[in-house]
């Protein structure tokens, strides 16, 4: 492939890249008066991105270290667009906090960009710098709001257990680069192929728990509450979202590409993991108050669904891993948006007591919230249903129903915090009024919200191809 | 009629989104009535509907009918479909309604709007889960129908709401899931959910054996069978009088239309085997339940428990293999819709005006309210099993059906029958009957117009069906036979 | 058959032929007519019995079945422990950064020695 062909291959990474130092050199020169163009400028940059994403050439590029395939296109559309969304929600919370900077949305940029390289690494090269520039920049994020003590707190915690990941991540690597003698996935497939030796095994497990740390899986998950609840509201929002789907993404991508002679192996440490996570998210969160922490338990357990569809080891698996991600960070988002809508006197509204009664004060925002609640409860027919019924199909399909009834009896468990949620905004007096909510936080919540139901239905009979033939690009059987 | 099917169930939900529109357009001093007005007329055209799929409905015709089929995604389709299992459910469905909706008429007096909307979408879910014909629509409204009545006790139930309202949801979700997991497996092994494709489909016996005891766990929670029946009693005893209605009168038939649609034709092998299991949760509900029954102190506890008595009939009639049990099953589901769905009206007279249901409060009401004594009498001795009444036919089919399989259950049953009438009647002794001693009874009124509009419909219902079964039988019988055929066919020996 | 036909005769016997007879042992009372006239003591035989066997036995699977053993053992007991195992899992998220690192390299640990069990065939 000639250098130009590889160029247009990785061409929205560029486009984010170009995008990137352009909008920095604006900010720098205009300030944070300029926020407000910034954001729109790198929203623009965003959906430029997925839009090249989408009708640009695919391929292997850069000596297969860059991967363009339906998958990659596939995961940088959906991350790209709900990364778009976060911004509109950041944008005006962070003038109302008084925090408006320029740096804010560039933050967003430089995240997405490394979730973007993350979704196509080829190698193991290029999965550390995905990996990396996704972190740091969220590490920052996290800690935004300087004056505040708890963020950075969370901001300090998550870049300590972060680096320690970084730390098992490289590790991983670096044994797989010494057994298998490259950095490549293709050449490390046909060394697994060769026989897995111990050594392998070793570096595999390291990656995988690198990884699980990323996606906020048990037992590497004990940074998710303090850190969701620390953080700021809206920064959450994209934390939870993008994130999340461009490591699964990444999962699949290592695991499918390197070790496809060893899918035996990996299912088996997956499915540990998977389990933990959603017994863990789901009991854990019953002891929660705070709504941030409760939603920080609950997306671990989710993330344990998804790795249920991933710990398949199917095409089927993985196509069902993709929708239930999907569907999953469109959820979040607009539940994350509904916190970020609310406030009471000047206060965010972030604890159950603290919603009793909304749905007298907030009918609209009380019924999103219930939808988010219900779908993440897995109801039908709300999107987190579709998502559970893709993701332990490909689990019975794969002979593992006794993986997917705990699962679901999981859900049960889980299903108690969230009809406490229902049940606080619903049956009990309300505490007060609610300041006036703002209109770009509420807009994308009711979106969300009627995605999750009625939009999803009919969106599905799209997402099913496309999702499939995303999966089909891992050639897994 | 191609569509029917589709409007009769999506009818109630377009009154719903009226309301929410009319409550978002129209002066708010009126919300209330409109809601209340929306929410009658919808559900009467929705009884219109199902009248016409019955009007239309050819009884010779074993299979589906009024089908439809559209094409979704991943293989699943929105299909749906009649036959003469799921037809009377339906009718019976649309029944109750109406009158559900104008008993909460004067009771309901606050979110009245968000009160109609939950019973309009549970309207549809329960009319949608009898006709989808294919397993992941099923799902999706047998298990939406949790909401709405989770709501509908939480918000307007009484004093331990919030604990009925999480055992109701937690306790059928758990067995709901269960069957989803089932769901997903079939799905998996047959490469389709379409219900008429699974029916003529051979699982193997061992996997049979798996997805019968998950769809089992299900069925009967939501049935409900001893010894899950515990979230029953509390979740009718804190439901409002509506919401009792229909929870006794539709949502538990939902379990035993499960059983005759999924369990026994798709599994006949499985059935088979568990029959002895069914048949000892059957007596063991009949008589366990009756004695419970006996000692409650709050009148719908006690008609709960004997709602559970009741269903164990029906999965003894369901499992007993025979015309005679699964034709008495349905009858019973449906008589017991009437008669039980009538008795928590009779419930809600009383506590609409005394605000309490304990028995010892009441008594003597005879003198006070001769109507009210007698409506209450008539269902009472349907819920007795009189001869002449719709329970009687249910009660009597099921024991034959289940003698000509074991004789020792239909014996065990019977002694049931003779509990039964020991406790409806000794509640109705205590609080229709005797001095009248509380003097706070003394200004209790009798039925007025509107009870009287709710209950006459029920009234005919309980004797029509009591004294013309056949009305019943002959829309089922080929249905029933085809069932039997399926079941004939897979089970051993 | 015979034997109704006895009573009839016996009693048109004391009541046709020797009304004070049957007025004597009216006033009598004694245990043989309180007994006749008590229809043999069904009621209370039945009350005895039957009435008060039921209404124990109701209360038993009342309140020591249905109330403890399923209700407690099924869903207030499930409820109880999963709130328990909700509040232990809890007490792990000390927020001391120390403890997380230690349950990650836990997790890694843990892992790798299932990885090398589980692949060891």
């Amino acid at each position: 492939m000639t250098f130009s062909g590889a160029l247009s291959v990785a061409l929205p990474e560029l486009i984010l890249s170009v995008g990137i130092l352009a909008l920095l050199v604006v900010g720098a020169f205009v300030g944070d008066k300029g926020t407000r163009p910034v954001a729109l400028g790198a929203g623009l940059v965003l959906v430029t991105s997925a839009a090249a994403a989408c009708f640009g050439p695919q391929g292997a590029a850069f000596n297969n270290g860059f991967v363009e395939d339906q998958a990659a296109v596939f995961a940088k559309v959906v991350i790209y667009l709900v990364s778009a969304v976060g911004l509109i929600i950041a944008e005006p919370w962070l003038k109302r906090v008084n925090g408006s900077r320029f740096e804010y949305p560039i933050l967003v940029l430089l995240a997405a960009l490394g979730m973007g390289m993350m979704v196509s690494a080829g190698n193991l090269i290029s999965l550390y710098i995905g990996v990396e520039l996704q972190s740091l920049a969220l590490y920052v994020l996290a800690a935004f709001r300087r004056d505040d003590p708890r963020a950075s707190e969370a901001g300090l915690k998550y870049f300590i257990l972060g680096a320690l990941s970084s730390g098992i991540l490289l590790y991983g690597a670096s044994l797989i680069y010494g057994f298998a003698g490259s950095t490549r996935f293709t050449d490390i497939a046909a060394a697994v192929q060769s026989g897995a030796g111990t050594g392998l095994i070793f570096g595999l497990v390291f990656l995988i728990c690198g990884i699980a740390f990323k996606v906020s899986a048990a037992p590497f998950h004990m940074w998710t509450p303090d850190v969701y609840e620390g953080a700021p509201t809206a920064v959450v929002a994209f934390l939870t979202a993008g994130p999340k789907l461009a490591g699964m993404v990444l999962f699949a991508r290592a695991l499918a590409n390197g070790f496809p002679g060893a899918v035996e192996q990996w299912r088996q440490v997956l499915i540990a993991i998977a389990l933990i996570s959603m017994l863990w998210g789901a009991f854990a969160g019953l002891a929660q108050t705070n709504l941030k922490r409760l939603w920080a338990y609950s997306s671990i357990a989710n993330v344990g669904y998804a790795l249920v569809g991933l710990a398949s080891g199917t095409q089927e698996g993985v196509q069902a891993m993709l929708v239930f991600m999907t569907l999953y960070i469109i959820d979040v988002t607009g539940f994350f948006a509904c916190l970020v809508a609310l406030s009471r006197d000047g206060r965010p509204m972030e604890t159950f007591e603290d919603m009793a009664g909304l749905f007298k004060e907030r009918p609209g925002v009380a019924a999103a919230m219930t939808i988010f609640s219900l779908s993440a409860l897995g109801m039908p027919p709300f999107s987190g249903f579709w998502g559970k019924v893709y993701v332990f199909k490909a689990a019975a399909a794969a002979n593992l129903q006794w993986l997917a009834a705990i699962g679901l009896l999981s859900s049960v468990v889980a299903a108690f915090y969230y009809l406490r949620l229902i049940k606080t905004m619903w049956f009990d007096p309300t505490r007060g009024t609610t300041d006036a909510s703002p209109l770009d936080a509420r807009g994308v919540a009711f979106v969300a919200a009627a995605f999750s139901f009625p939009v999803v239905m009919p969106a599905l009979a799209l997402i099913d191809p496309l999702s499939k033939a995303a999966a089909s690009a891992f050639g897994l059987n | 009629m191609t569509g029917i099917l589709s409007l009769t169930t999506f009818a109630p939900l377009i009154g719903a989104l009226l309301i929410l529109a009319f409550k978002q357009f129209a002066p708010k001093s009126d919300v209330a009535r409109n809601a209340r007005w929306i929410a009658l007329l919808t559900t009467l055209v929705t009884l219109a509907l199902s009248i016409l799929v019955v009007a239309g409905f050819d009884t010779s015709q074993p299979g589906m009918q009024f089908t439809e089929n559209l094409p979704w995604f991943g293989g699943v389709s929105y299909r749906m479909g009649v036959d003469g299992i799921s037809v009377l459910l339906v009718l019976l469905t649309a029944f109750l309604m109406p009158l559900s909706i104008v008993a909460s008429w004067a009771p309901i007096k606050d979110r009245v709007a968000e009160y109609m909307i939950a019973f309009l979408v549970l309207e549809t879910l329960m009319i949608g889960a009898f006709l989808a014909m294919d397993l992941i629509v099923f799902y999706i409204f047998f298990e939406g129908t949790l909401v709405p009545m989770f709501l509908i006790i939480g918000i307007w139930g009484g004093k331990n709401r919030v604990y009925a309202a999480y055992k109701f949801f937690l306790y059928t979700l758990a067995g709901s899931v269960l069957m989803l997991a089932a769901i997903l497996t079939m799905a998996g092994i047959a490469g389709t959910t379409s219900i008429p494709e699974l029916m003529a489909y051979h699982f193997a016996p061992g996997v049979q054996i798996w997805l019968w005891l998950a769809f089992f766990a299900s069925f009967a929670v939501k049935m409900p069978m001893w010894p899950v029946h515990t979230w029953l009693p509390d979740a009718h005893v804190e439901a409002p009088t509506a919401g009792s209605v229909i929870l006794a009168g539709v949502l538990l038939k939902l379990g035993g239309y499960g059983f005759l649609r999924f369990s026994l034709p798709m599994f006949p092998y499985a059935s088979a085997y568990f029959t002895p299991l069914v048949f000892a949760l059957s007596v063991i509900a009949i008589i366990y339940t009756s004695l419970v029954a006996f000692r409650q102190t709050d009148m719908k506890k006690l008609i709960a428990y004997s709602s559970v008595a009741h269903m164990g009939f029906v999965t003894m009639g369901i499992f007993s293999g025979n015309i005679q049990g699964i034709q008495g099953a349905l009858f019973q589901m449906l008589s017991h819709g009437v008669i039980s769905g009538a008795l928590f009206l009779c419930v809600g007279v009383v506590y609409d005006r005394m605000h309490t249901r304990e028995i010892a409060f009441y008594g003597g009401l005879v003198t006070r309210m001769p109507w009210y004594a007698a409506t209450f009498l008539l269902f009472t001795m349907g819920n007795v099993g009189l001869p002449g009444t719709s329970g009687f036919v249910g009660e009597f089919l099921t024991m034959t059906g289940a003698y000509g399989v074991s004789t020792t259950t239909a014996l065990f049953a019977a002694t049931g029958v003779i509990l039964s009438a020991v406790y409806a009647l000794t509640l109705y002794r205590r609080v229709v009957f005797g001095e009248m001693v509380n003097p706070k009874l003394a200004a209790i009124t009798d039925l007025d117009w509107r009870e009287v509009a709710t209950f006459a419909p029920l009234i005919a219902g309980a004797l029509i069906l009591g004294v013309y079964p056949h009305l019943v039988t002959d829309v089922t019988a080929s249905s029933v036979n085809r069932l039997i055929d399926l079941w004939r066919a897979g089970a051993p020996g | 058959m015979v034997l109704s036909v006895i009573g009839l005769l016996v009693a048109a016997y004391y009541y046709l032929l020797h009304p004070a007879y049957a007025k004597a042992i009216a006033d009598n009372n004694g245990v043989l007519y309180r007994f006749v006239y008590n229809k043999w003591y069904v009621d209370e035989v039945y009350q005895a019995t039957f009435v008060k066997g039921a209404r124990a036995l109701g209360d038993l699977l009342w309140h020591t079945g249905d109330e403890k053993i399923i209700d407690g053992g099924g869903p207030n007991g499930v409820a109880w422990l999963s709130a328990r195992a909700g509040r232990g899992l809890a007490v792990l998220q000390s927020g001391y950064l120390y403890h997380y690192a230690f349950v990650m390299l836990l997790g890694v640990a843990g892992l790798l020695t299932y990885a090398l069990l589980a692949w060891k065939h």
